[in-house]
């Protein structure tokens, strides 16, 4: 070793220590690395859930779900948007948007992390809706947002200030009625059944908020109060969510997606002949 | 060439250009592998992050980008420097392989299992050093070209992304590996220079270790340096002659 003969003892201790700290954080590094390599396997982000870290056999096994999961493949976002059914879902089902073809599936990928509420009840002017990140387990509300984009175990919810007290609109004053009535709606006749549908719909807008609402500098979700960081703000406020919504008004799908885009060409060119 | 006492002389390994040129290099490069495996962290580590995670990470982002931008210009000006300038040029020409190098791999190892008695005397560069710095030719080569991908994602299929990230990620794991167990422990770990070896800081090594590593640039120095005084000297004589 070299000029090391003159260096004072402790001082000679003290860099043996540190050169042997360093050694042992870069060898554990290095062994890291060698275990990321070959060793780790796919990436565990840590978000997946008991029933997704089981295989198809163990849960064939232990009769998890067998019959009651979905035929198609469910990501981790539609099993969180399940774990907190809302009441809406009893009669609209897990995809609720169904009448525009386009937009459809963009409104249902919304509806596994945002209450119905959010986009169906407009808030008026005189309005005070807040709108927070509520847990799907536990109810609190998330202080930070942990996960991938939309899946972080919690549901978008609003709040109104109603008599100085914060109440949950996803949550209808109205339970008791629309349990009942789900349960004795068959002993009803149409008239009685459209008039509990308006008590039932009561607080719903008839014209909901569109994309473009939220997706927008000062639109009416705040993005950053809702704890998303600022990158992900900026992307959701203007960047390629708003110009798709803007610039796209109207979405041009393949026709192998629409089934009748065959039938309707055959009819035009039967009705040019 | 400097001396330093009459005990232990020392010589320039390491211009100051070369220096600066290796300052940036190493930063530049530990800031890399840091802020790039952090992308693999495991779940727990990140945690401990707590609420400030989405400030680090975005910053992750922006310090990989800076010290990548710093490492290519550094990459691009050594190679300009290598052809350019006559420090450079003399640079390049003592790292280009030789037969040589071959002979004296398999005469080290046959040294280190004990079949020889003394270790091949070596050049300016021994062939563990010219495998290192070309390697990191290569390794630049991946992960610059990688690593614009990535960053130019729009530009560029899926397929040839995918391709570009599992690159990128190989090499980078292939360098700090190499780093850590050959560069690190060749210039700090290893007995002659332990704790380290100055000549990064001070641009010096030893005769001792020159007489141990590099025993043919020594005689190729002292020779040089015997003829320049020579003539110096056969110079002196001429003026005295003139006078």
């Amino acid at each position: 070793m070299h000029d090391h003969g003159n260096i004072h003892p402790v001082k000679r201790l003290l860099i043996d220590f540190l050169m042997g700290g360093v050694f042992l954080l870069l060898a554990a590094f290095a062994l890291w690395l060698i275990w990321l390599t070959f060793f780790r396997g796919i990436y565990d982000t840590g978000f997946s859930n008991t029933a997704l870290d089981q295989t198809e056999m163990e849960r064939i096994a232990l009769g998890v779900g067998v019959g009651n999961e979905h035929f198609h493949n469910l990501d981790a976002a539609v099993r969180a948007g399940a774990e907190s059914p809302s009441l809406c879902l009893k009669c609209h089902g897990n995809y609720p948007h169904s009448k525009a073809p386009d937009v459809r599936a963009f409104l249902n990928a919304h509806a596994y992390f945002t209450a119905c509420e959010v986009c169906h009840i407009r808030p008026a002017e005189e309005d005070q809706i807040t709108y927070k990140w509520l847990d799907n387990k536990t109810g609190q509300e998330l202080l930070t947002l942990e996960g991938k984009p939309g899946n972080y175990g919690g549901m978008i919810v609003p709040f109104r200030m109603e008599n100085g007290v914060s109440r949950r609109l996803d949550e209808s004053a109205d339970k008791t009625f629309i349990e009942e009535y789900l349960e004795l709606r068959a002993t009803f006749n149409a008239d009685q059944q459209a008039e509990a549908k308006v008590r039932i719909h009561k607080e719903i807008s008839t014209k909901p908020i569109f994309c473009n609402e939220c997706h927008d500098k000062d639109g009416i979700l705040d993005f950053a109060k809702l704890k998303y960081s600022p990158v992900v703000v900026n992307r959701l406020e203007s960047g390629e969510v708003v110009t798709m919504i803007t610039k796209y008004k109207k979405f041009y799908l393949p026709t192998m997606f629409d089934p009748d885009a065959r039938f309707r060409d055959r009819q035009r060119r039967r009705e040019a002949e | 060439m400097s001396h330093h006492g009459k005990k232990q002389r020392t010589f320039l390994r390491l211009t100051v250009s070369q220096r600066i040129q290796h300052v940036i290099l190493f930063t530049s490069t530990g800031l890399l592998i840091l802020t790039g495996f952090m992308l693999l962290g495991e779940r727990w580590a990140i945690d401990l992050f707590g609420s400030a995670g989405n400030t680090i990470f975005y910053w992750r982002g922006v310090v990989h980008r800076i010290a990548g931008v710093a490492v290519t210009l550094v990459c691009l000006y050594h190679m300009v420097y290598v052809v350019v300038s006559e420090e450079g040029r003399s640079w390049l020409r003592d790292m280009l392989p030789r037969l040589k190098d071959g002979v004296d791999a398999g005469q080290n190892v046959s040294f280190m299992l004990g079949f020889r008695k003394a270790r091949p005397k070596m050049d300016r560069f021994t062939y563990m050093e010219k495998l290192e710095y070309f390697s990191v030719y290569f390794g630049m080569f991946i992960v610059i070209l990688t690593g614009t991908m990535m960053w130019t994602e729009w530009l560029w299929p899926k397929f040839y992304l995918d391709v570009a990230d599992a690159l990128h990620l190989g090499e980078a794991t292939l360098a700090a590996l190499a780093i850590i167990v050959g560069h690190i422990f060749t210039v700090h770990y290893n007995p002659h220079v332990y704790p380290m070896n100055k000549a990064f800081i001070d641009g010096q090594i030893s005769e001792e270790i020159m007489l141990e590593e590099h025993p043919l640039w020594l005689d190729r120095l002292e020779a040089e340096e015997a003829t320049a005084t020579a003539a110096a000297t056969e110079k002196d004589v001429e003026k005295r002659d003139d006078a």
